[in-house]
């Protein structure tokens, strides 16, 4: 039953593209007892990044499991005090390189450049990707974010996007 | 005059041209490894750039090339300026678009991942920007010229030549249409089917050359009783629009059927730009001179509060308040990265610090989140990523391995320039704890000490270097508090008494280098 899940899970990524994830539809909820146990940070009124537990299927291939990820992000937090880190992005594009390096073009609903915000913001914005995707996939080191296609200095004028971003477990609560 | 202090001159007078340089060595770990693979992760090898050669329809165009142990990189300009498409840089970035027939690719000289449409593509190994050149691997032409335009490419290595063949001419059918309206031609070039073409935009003339293709006119073009395209001119193989004096133009693309508008306006008179009047170098110790930055502005307004006050607005009475008092009470000048409400890059302001031989660098800010009822100020410095670290640390080693001075130690010094903050986290880290205390002081805030994060305006400051956040204007009571003079005065008292401790401590003529280690 399991490995039927598994291709049926792989058949629907196939189907739905290889490199790409749309935001609409909320994610199914994840049996409690099925799959292997991932962690989404999201940002907190704290302003750090706090866990949401999720179960994801163990076959899913690291590329896969990312896009799931990114999936799972956009969707939002189901707990009621956090907060969606990628308000206003319609979907998201991933691509895993060998040597770790994971690209996501994140893209917006509407075709702008990255919002202005805080650096508060900014950072709990960044590193919700950066972390959910480098702390559960071990095959991904480090995250470069595009903004519709493109690589900016900085998002929003703060934190240095021009180069891979390797997770920052500090802004993690504990 | 001691090699140090000969090399910090070299430094400064050769960062403007080594600058995109050191950056692409420091921002692509990735594809150092993949140029070399025995390298350590961090240790990117110079680029050696030679001349290759660019054939084309029987014509040899020299071009720039690299060999790595994946293979060829060679110079994209030419080849586009032999093939079609438009490449354009992106400004604030090192990625440039290359739009070939309405198909927009994305490359970056940090990326090995190339966004062409809606797709993403893995590149065989990672562009180089080489000073204001970009280089590609081949199999990116292939795939877009090869795709789009029916080009095929061969590599000979042995003479450093790239052979593009291109597929069957074509001969398409175009008709011409413009319309006049006040201020503004419109001119329409619409063919039977998408051409293969490059458009070149000169100051008084648009040229559009057919790649491999030809037009054939369906009907004789008129322009319009007093259209700003003076004159146009149609050749199989090239279009050209000569401008009336004084326009400027926009091109952009339709589809269905494939139409090349140029939008020609009546342009108004240029004005000149404001210049920044350098200040006396300063090389002695201590602090002399003082770099305030107002965080964003121009089209950037940074973050928004509520009753509608902009960050950029704010933080610019700040630093002039702050500016005007810092030269009353201390024997220093102040400066501003901006003294108006203009944009500005990242990099600009941290150059500017270090042109100026500025001692310290503080970057004003006003923070926002989207969660919460954050108040108050915090203050930053910087923590590097690890691949700043890695590469700081290999630059160190050979630093230390090299001995004597050298040519190949002074490069390293000039690498490390790109990475100076990192020399200067433990003062830096000082002077954030000093304006932290004073703001939970002035403010009555609970000590929540400093904070560490990647932020790009810190990272290439040759100085102790700080942002501050001065409050949370997503707040609507800081919001009301930042918008009162008085408020503001005791925002800046508080500067002013952490830089006036921390200028005091830099004069003790005790070193504090490695009193407090930065986590």
């Amino acid at each position: 039953m399991r490995g039927a899940t598994a291709l049926a899970t792989l058949a629907l990524a196939l189907t739905l593209g290889c490199s790409e994830e749309r935001a609409p539809a909320p994610p199914e909820p994840e049996r409690p007892t099925a799959g292997i146990s991932v962690r989404l940070y999201f940002p907190g009124p704290d302003r750090l990044l706090h866990a949401e537990q999720h179960r994801l299927d163990p076959a899913l291939q690291p590329e896969t499991r990312a896009r799931r990820l990114l999936q799972l992000l956009l969707a939002g937090p189901t707990g009621e005090d956090l907060i969606a880190p990628l308000d206003g992005i319609e979907r998201a594009r991933v691509h895993l390189l060998e040597g770790g390096v994971a690209y996501v073009d994140l893209i917006p609903a509407e075709q702008s450049g990255p919002p202005q915000m805080g650096s508060a913001d900014e950072l709990l914005t960044v590193y919700s990707v950066v972390n959910t995707l480098a702390l559960n996939v071990p095959e991904v080191k480090r995250v470069v974010l595009l903004w519709n296609g493109v690589q900016h200095v900085s998002f929003a004028g703060h934190v240095d996007t021009s180069a891979p971003l390797t997770p920052d477990p500090r802004l993690n609560a504990t | 005059m001691s090699r140090r202090f000969r090399i910090r001159r070299a430094r400064r007078a050769l960062a403007p041209l080594l600058a995109p340089f050191l950056v692409l060595l420091v921002a692509a770990p990735a594809a150092a490894q993949e140029d070399d693979p025995g390298a350590e992760e961090g240790t990117a090898p110079l680029l050696s750039v030679g001349t290759g050669t660019l054939s084309v329809d029987g014509r040899s165009v020299p071009f720039a090339i690299s060999r790595t142990a994946i293979g060829p990189l060679v110079e994209l300009a030419p080849v586009v300026g032999s093939l079609g498409g438009q490449l354009t840089p992106i400004e604030g970035t090192t990625a440039w678009i290359l739009e070939i027939q309405g198909t927009r690719a994305v490359l970056g000289s940090n990326s090995q991942a190339v966004t062409v449409g809606e797709e993403i593509w893995s590149l065989s190994q990672t562009p180089r920007a080489v000073g204001v050149r970009v280089l590609v691997p081949v199999d990116l032409l292939q795939r877009l010229y090869g795709n789009l335009l029916g080009w095929s490419f061969e590599w000979r290595n042995d003479s450093a030549t790239l052979v593009a063949r291109r597929g069957a001419r074509r001969e398409i059918p175009l008709t011409v249409s413009a319309v006049q309206l006040q201020g503004l031609t419109t001119l329409v070039l619409e063919f039977a089917t998408p051409p293969r073409y490059n458009v070149d935009k000169q100051a008084a003339a648009v040229r559009v050359d057919l790649v491999g293709d030809a037009v054939r006119l369906t009907a004789r073009p008129e322009l319009p009783v007093g259209s700003l395209v003076s004159r146009l001119e149609v050749r199989p193989e090239r279009i050209l629009l000569q401008l009336a004096p004084n326009t400027r133009v926009d091109d952009y693309v339709l589809s269905e059927p494939f139409r090349l508008v140029f939008d020609v306006y009546a342009d108004a008179p240029a004005t000149e730009p404001e210049e920044r009047t350098p200040v006396t170098p300063r090389d002695l110790p201590g602090v002399h001179a003082i770099v305030l930055d107002p965080g964003h502005g121009g089209p950037e307004t940074g973050a928004v509060g509520a009753g509608g006050s902009q960050e950029k607005e704010l933080t610019l009475l700040l630093a002039r308040e702050l500016e005007r008092r810092l030269e009353t009470r201390l024997p220093v000048d102040a400066l501003l990265t901006r003294n108006r409400d203009e944009g500005l890059g990242l990099d600009e302001r941290s150059a500017y610090a270090n042109a100026n031989k500025a001692d310290v660098f503080v970057s004003l800010h006003l923070n926002s989140t989207r969660g919460g009822s954050a108040h108050g100020a915090e203050t930053y410095f910087l923590s590097l990523t690890a691949s700043d670290e890695a590469a700081a640390a290999a630059a160190a080693r050979e630093n230390r391995a090299g001995g004597q001075a050298s040519e190949a130690s002074a490069d390293l010094e000039l690498i490390l320039w790109d990475l100076a903050q990192s020399r200067h986290l433990s003062e830096s880290q000082r002077l954030a704890k000093l304006i932290q205390a004073e703001l939970n002081r002035s403010l009555g805030l609970r000590d929540r000490g400093v904070k560490q994060a990647p932020f790009r305006v810190l990272k290439g400051a040759a100085m102790p270097a700080v942002l501050v956040e001065l409050g949370f204007i997503n707040n609507p009571a800081d919001e009301e508090r930042l918008n009162d003079p008085e408020y503001r005065s005791r925002l800046i008292e508080a500067l002013v008494r952490a830089i006036e401790r921390f200028r005091a401590s830099q004069e003790e003529p005790i070193s504090r280098g490695g009193a407090e280690a930065a986590p």
